[in-house]
């Protein structure tokens, strides 16, 4: 589903966010739609504060925002209603049952107490922990704390639900599990999930969207392929460093004109270049341009782009 | 040959995992998850589904408040009428006089676990991410220190009514019962209302409960042995009396009674603003303080 304003979850219009004197959201216009959402960017980029003020737990500075089409800052129980958060950090009622836990939180985000048993029950085989569903939460590992905490976002079975950065604190084997889970939830359970995270590789395996923030900034944002331009794969070649840089810099300079002159958007680093347009014509014509200025190629390929490549291009450190 | 075992029919066999499901019906909004998160904060702070350690201070707070109540009742069952001084054994108003260690030591060491461990749980920034709003969870943890301390207030008064009226020493009729049943209520509740207040107001300010309990012991004994200090040594005026907080209560308590008032100087008006500012003083602390923090983190 394309992320409009008509279809959106959650629109944001200049949605700015101060505290005394720091901007941590700066006039944000941003929407989020349906399916799995990537909510990247640094430490500070934003996107604990931006769920707070989904969640209606801060008002904005300026600007307006809509969850499910209401004002969180005016009827902030009715918008968390509808939503399941799972907080960053680790720490939970160490003596508490799992399944208690989970119960209990069902019933505190409005299901009755029977329909909250049954509930917590149904969320913890979900995440992997049935069988460990009466351990209490202070006996768990840090995997297993996470799934707890995505279980009682689920419980109550809402429509969207928040999870800050659900891998952190888990190994690589833990974190694919993770990302599996977070995956099929969309796909078996129907909910819309908003994932914030930091790690790149994490947001381009499971996200449909990604809403790309830096130091409060929206950096871009929209479907995944589009954001990152996986359309069209980047042909990338790099030259073999002749004897003299100054001759290395002319073959450059003579392939670029060549390629440019086909309307291929091509950028250098060194004697790397990278040839973005239609792959065919590029690959062709810069086989050409080589041959006739005599470049030594020591790779030619096609490259997908990465999401890494949207923050190096704005200048920014992921 | 052997014959081969067949498995028995089981009668309570059930499916575990049932899948995932989605929830159709009614859901309770704020006022649900206010009344959710006050019954868990009671059993927070009885430590229910906590270890045996957890319970070891209410439970000697229960003991201690109703022990002298069973002692009572005891003696009026057990001793002829004409050893006994029926004005003097059914002393409601002097009653929390002979229980105030109880009602100090659930104020500073029991009540405080309600606010302070759910911030030290993590269970807050979830708690605000639910359908309650800030004030709604503080107010549910205030009913839950609330109704927890009036049973520790009103209770063994109502066994010593209970046992007295059975001994033929309780009040003359069913009007006379039913005044001063309602006299343990008010009073019961005013002291409550009081003493939750306070333990409330200083618990928002930490989220360590061994802080919050020597914060609220030293309030106690800076606004019980400051006053007293100035009236006895600097003759000030006695009104300052108002400020003391194992005084103000109790006096306030005599008066609803409707006995001898041991500090005829301070006036039953004074008195009940006293206590009312320090219940609406310990109340706005914890709101504002809970206004300004929590959310997603």
């Amino acid at each position: 589903m394309e992320n409009t304003a008509a279809s959106a979850i959650v629109d944001t219009q200049m949605l700015t966010m101060s505290f005394s004197g720091h901007i941590a959201l700066n006039a944000l216009d941003a929407s989020i739609g349906a399916g799995v959402t990537g909510l990247v960017g640094a430490n500070g980029a934003g996107k604990t504060t931006l769920f707070n003020l989904i969640l209606g737990l801060i008002k904005p500075s300026e600007g307006h925002l809509t969850v499910h089409g209401l004002d969180p800052t005016s009827d902030g129980p009715a918008v968390r209603s509808t939503i399941g958060f799972s907080p960053e950090h680790h720490i939970l009622p160490d003596e508490m049952p799992a399944d208690e836990f989970v119960r209990h939180m069902a019933q505190v985000r409005g299901l009755p107490r029977s329909e909250a048993r049954g509930r917590a029950s149904d969320a913890l085989w979900l995440v992997g922990l049935g069988e460990e569903r009466f351990r209490p939460l202070g006996t768990m590992s840090t995997g297993q704390r996470q799934r707890v905490k995505l279980a009682q976002a689920l419980a109550s079975d809402p429509s969207l639900i928040l999870l800050d950065e659900p891998t952190d604190g888990l190994d690589p084997f833990q974190r694919d599990e993770m990302l599996e889970l977070i995956a099929s939830i969309r796909a078996t359970v129907g909910i819309d999930v908003v994932v914030s995270s930091h790690l790149l590789e994490e947001v381009e395996r499971i996200c449909d969207h990604v809403v790309i923030l830096d130091a409060g900034r929206l950096i871009a944002a929209g479907p995944i392929d589009e954001v990152v331009g996986t359309a069209s794969p980047e042909v990338f070649a790099e030259l073999a460093e002749g004897d003299r840089a100054s001759l290395d810099a002319q073959v450059i300079a003579s392939i670029v004109e060549h390629l440019s002159a086909f309307d291929l958007d091509v950028t250098v680093e060194g004697l790397t270049l990278r040839m973005a347009g239609d792959e065919r014509l590029a690959l062709d014509e810069f086989t050409a341009a080589a041959a006739s200025s005599g470049a030594r190629v020591q790779r030619l390929g096609r490259r997908r782009r990465r999401l890494e490549d949207v923050f190096v291009d704005q200048g920014v450190s992921s | 040959m052997t014959e081969p075992t067949h498995p028995q029919p089981v009668d309570d066999a059930h499916i575990l995992d049932r899948g995932y499901r989605t929830y159709e019906g009614e859901r309770g909004g704020s006022i649900a998850a206010a009344v959710t998160i006050a019954v868990a904060g009671m059993r927070a702070v009885l430590g229910l589904g906590r270890r045996a350690r957890s319970k070891a201070i209410p439970v000697v707070c229960v003991v201690i408040a109703f022990l002298p109540a069973v002692i009572f009742v005891g003696l009026a069952a057990l001793l002829p009428s004409e050893f006994l001084d029926v004005a003097e054994i059914a002393d409601y108003s002097g009653y929390y006089g002979v229980i105030v260690l109880a009602l100090v030591l659930f104020t500073a060491f029991v009540a405080p676990e309600a606010l302070t461990g759910d911030r030290r749980s993590g269970m807050l920034t979830l708690y605000l991410t639910t359908p309650t709003s800030r004030l709604g969870y503080v107010l549910a943890k205030t009913a839950a220190v609330f109704i927890i301390l009036s049973i520790v207030t009103i209770g063994p008064l109502l066994l010593n009514l209970i046992g007295y009226s059975l001994e033929s020493l309780g009040p003359g009729g069913i009007l006379d019962t039913v005044e001063l049943l309602g006299r343990m209520l008010l009073a019961g509740l005013l002291v409550s209302a009081v003493y939750t207040s306070l333990s409330i107001g200083v618990s928002s300010l930490t989220d360590r409960r061994a802080w919050a309990s020597t914060g609220i012991v030293v309030v106690m004994i800076l606004s019980s042995v400051v006053p007293t200090i100035l009236v006895e040594t600097a003759d000030m005026s006695e009104k300052l009396q108002l400020l003391n907080l194992l005084v103000a209560p109790l006096e306030l308590v005599v008066r609803i009674y409707g006995d001898q008032p041991e500090f005829p100087e301070l006036a039953t008006s004074s008195l009940a603003l006293a206590c009312s500012a320090w219940i609406v003083a310990g109340m706005a602390v914890a709101i504002v303080r809970y206004h300004r923090i929590g959310g997603a983190r």
